[in-house]
């Protein structure tokens, strides 16, 4: 088998063992340094600092001309005492071309705090060799232009984005066609009307005391084909402006009901909540009437039983293929007969319960469903 | 005639090391990127592709594999997941390492990464004299230089048997 196969064979093991492998023969003293692919994860490790030192020793003598995968998953509790490292990982990751960079860090204690975040150094903005790009609890502020000419594919988690960093991103990524963000904030605009982009999935936006009235995010994307809208969206809602090329979209998030989970604003009116909340749902379906595919979660159904009693229906769908995402219980069913009996082109029906996402507060709306 | 011709078009021979020949359609060759290199190129169609390195036997597993991939629609992915999984499952090592260099050869991208997995998979927290065996390697270091190698990287085995 030729070395550069055994190599290839070798990045499947994890890095600790392949390393090991040095002591099988003479031929195989140096494969490892030939890795194409590099994963460090230093959850095996007692002590963060063994890690760190790992992984520099790992990297030192790396004789690999063009690196397929750099990732690197770890708590970044510890961390901010070996920037200097990571950052020589990242300067390591550009100088050996690589195509997929995964910077997963994670601490759960800190996560929503700005400073607990890996600041990105500004040399990967302008890194031509990317083709895929994760990064986890990184902070995300481009100071000049991004130039990702190759990257197809994009996932941001525990960030703050504003809107002109997401314009930055789009602008500098033109060929761009998955994007992912989750756990966020910060910005209330996405215009993709120049991008290739062909999927979008946005999961869980991070909502604070202060949102009280609650914020809309505007989405205008004509050549989206999938879009995805998972989670806790809070109180920001979502408009979608221009999706006119979408061809599956999955509604699976929930909203807080202004005035759901405050005890302060008990003298606001529920009523005037539900009907923001059915006005919102109203629309985002008016913009989808035209999608082929559809997935809708427990919570849009449930609110779609609301409509259901009050004798509102949800605006006629040309869906074809209709998933609901959904254990069934009392208060869903007037909602699954409201979008059947608006779906006249329905060919395929499909009810699952695989998302983990599902059943958000089942109990809360099942009560406030009784009574209507 | 013309649409024997036009089949003709559509399927290409290959023939293995040991002289089989195989009729592929074209849209399943197109898996493997050295054959979409060569269709691309000045490569008849018509003519047999010789791969003096793969028998028989692997070359019928590369192309159901092949098959597979480019008979089912994107929408798919859970049941090609599937359908890779048992395709490797009860297969000896030999055949194995033939896949991998197969579809290294013919470029076959996921084909080599589900082979090189499953191989992985198996040598993963195997002592180091079962993979000697699994990958026949002669030991060639003196138990001097084996020490050696283990002192100057000891980090590097450190914790570990």
């Amino acid at each position: 088998m030729p070395d550069s196969v055994l190599a290839h064979l070798l990045s499947f093991v994890p890095v600790e063992d392949a390393i090991k492998t040095q002591v099988l023969s003479k031929r195989w003293q140096f494969l490892w340094t030939y890795l194409p692919s590099l994963h460090f994860r230093s959850c095996c490790y007692d002590d963060f600092a063994d890690f760190v030192t790992f992984v520099n020793k790992t990297l030192i003598p790396s004789n690999c001309s063009k690196l397929k995968r750099f990732r690197v998953d770890c708590d970044y509790s510890c961390l901010p005492d070996f920037e200097p490292s990571v950052s020589l990982w990242t300067r390591f990751a550009v100088g050996k071309g690589t195509e997929e960079l995964h910077l997963q860090f994670e601490d759960i204690d800190n996560f929503m705090v700005d400073e607990c975040r890996y600041e990105l150094p500004q040399r990967l903005f302008t890194n031509p060799s990317f083709k895929a790009l994760c990064f986890c609890l990184c902070s995300v502020v481009p100071k000049g232009v991004v130039a990702w000419n190759s990257l197809t594919k994009l996932s941001i988690g525990y960030v703050e984005l504003s809107d002109a960093v997401i314009q930055k991103i789009l602008a500098g990524s033109p060929v761009l066609e998955f994007l992912e963000i989750y756990c966020f904030y910060g910005f209330d605009r996405m215009r993709i009307s120049h991008s290739a982009l062909k999927e979008l999935i946005l999961r869980e936006i991070w909502d604070f005391e202060s949102n009280r009235v609650g914020s809309e995010l505007e989405i205008s994307a004509p050549n989206l084909q999938s879009l995805q809208i998972l989670g806790c969206l809070g109180r920001t809602t979502c408009r979608l402006l221009d999706v006119s090329s979408l061809v599956d979209a999955t509604l699976n998030f929930k909203l807080i009901r202004p005035g759901e989970d405050s005890e302060d604003d008990s003298d606001l009116d529920p009523e005037d909540g539900y009907e923001s909340i059915q006005n919102f749902l109203r629309g985002l379906l008016e913009s989808l009437v035209h999608v082929k595919n559809s997935t809708v979660g427990t919570w849009a159904i449930q609110v779609l039983s609301i409509m259901e009693a009050k004798g509102l229906r949800s605006p006629l769908l040309k869906c074809e293929c209709l998933r609901l995402d959904t254990p069934i219980f009392q208060s869903v069913l007037p909602g699954i007969a409201n979008l059947l009996e608006s779906s006249p082109n329905l060919e395929t029906f499909r009810v699952t319960t695989m998302s983990s996402s599902i059943c958000y507060e089942e109990e809360a709306l099942s009560r406030e469903w009784k009574w209507f | 005639m013309a649409s024997s011709i036009e089949n003709n078009n559509e399927k290409l021979t290959l023939k293995s090391s040991d002289g089989e020949e195989f009729l592929v359609e074209k849209h399943v060759a197109l898996q493997s990127t050295l054959l979409q290199n060569m269709l691309d190129s000045d490569c008849s169609s018509a003519d047999v592709i010789p791969l003096p390195k793969i028998d028989a036997r692997t070359l019928a597993l590369v192309l159901g594999y092949c098959k597979k991939h480019a008979d089912a629609s994107s929408s798919k992915q859970g049941e090609l997941n599937s359908f890779d999984s048992e395709f490797l499952k009860d297969m000896d090592m030999g055949a194995l390492f033939n896949l991998v260099l197969a579809a290294n050869f013919m470029e076959i991208k996921g084909l080599l990464d589900i082979a090189a997995q499953k191989i992985a998979d198996t040598i993963k927290d195997k002592p180091h004299q079962e993979v000697r065996e699994i990958f026949h390697v002669e030991n060639d270091y003196t138990p001097e230089e084996e020490a050696a190698v283990r002192e100057e990287n000891r980090w590097a085995f450190e914790g570990f048997p």
